[in-house]
């Protein structure tokens, strides 16, 4: 009698698939757009985040809330070029870009965890940190 | 807790304490890693390429001693050819 395989396996595949294979453009779109409107938030003077909220308190008191904004802004910005170039960028540009926003993301996700107790967005914020690690892992010169 | 797990934990701490210093670790880390393995996988690539020639070299020159020997054969039949029908024509010659 022949084994069958479980459908764990299709699963699996799929989920390898979607890791490995797919492009990922729209992912890093997404990325891209919301380290923009971050960036464009923190320059723009919301000075509430240093003063109210606990949360940004320790990441205020190392760069300073402008100099994130502009990071973020920056990295972005390189993103979207990235992301929306006619041709596939070079490794190199590709990989510069993804290398900005993982930055950004993980900086975020780790200023949450370190909160006590953590918000709410620790969660997605290390959820997007963890796929824009992957995404910096998964950058290839013939695509990904 | 063994050293290794309080050696590790202290990383972590020490990652989300400076989420600045951590997060530029990491993906300096990563990137690197990332550029090495697409170096090494060129590297490779072109290795392969040389190995690659090589063979289509050394074929090339199996072809040409093998072309050689043909010829060579060619020529001896024809000579043979040539011996033999001479030595037919001095027989017809004759009375």
């Amino acid at each position: 009698m022949m084994a069958m395989p479980s459908h764990w396996c299709f699963w699996c595949a799929r989920f390898r698939e979607i890791m490995l294979d797919a492009p990922w453009s729209s992912f890093d779109l997404a990325m891209s757009i919301i380290l923009i409107l971050r960036g464009t938030y923190l320059i723009a003077g919301f000075t509430l985040l240093e003063s109210v909220y606990t949360l940004y308190k320790p990441l205020a008191g190392i760069m300073g809330m402008w100099a994130y904004g502009c990071v973020c802004l920056m990295a972005g910005i390189v993103q979207v070029i990235s992301v929306l170039w006619p041709s596939r960028p070079a490794f190199e540009w590709r990989l510069f870009a993804r290398m900005g926003v993982c930055f950004c993301f993980v900086v975020f996700s780790l200023n949450q965890i370190a909160n006590v107790p953590p918000p709410i967005g620790a969660i997605t914020h290390l959820v997007l940190s963890g796929l824009s690690i992957w995404s910096v892992l998964r950058t290839s010169h013939n695509g990904g | 807790m063994s050293a290794e797990t309080g050696d590790w934990f202290a990383l972590l701490h020490w990652a989300i304490q400076n989420p600045e210093k951590g997060a530029l670790a990491l993906v300096l880390l990563a990137g690197a890693w990332r550029w090495v393995r697409e170096l090494r996988k060129d590297w490779k690539e072109d290795a392969h390429q040389e190995t690659f020639t090589e063979v289509l070299m050394k074929e090339n020159k199996e072809l040409r001693a093998e072309n050689k020997e043909l010829v060579h054969e060619l020529r001896e039949a024809r000579s043979q050819r040539n011996v033999n029908s001479q030595a037919n024509l001095k027989a017809e010659d004759k009375p």
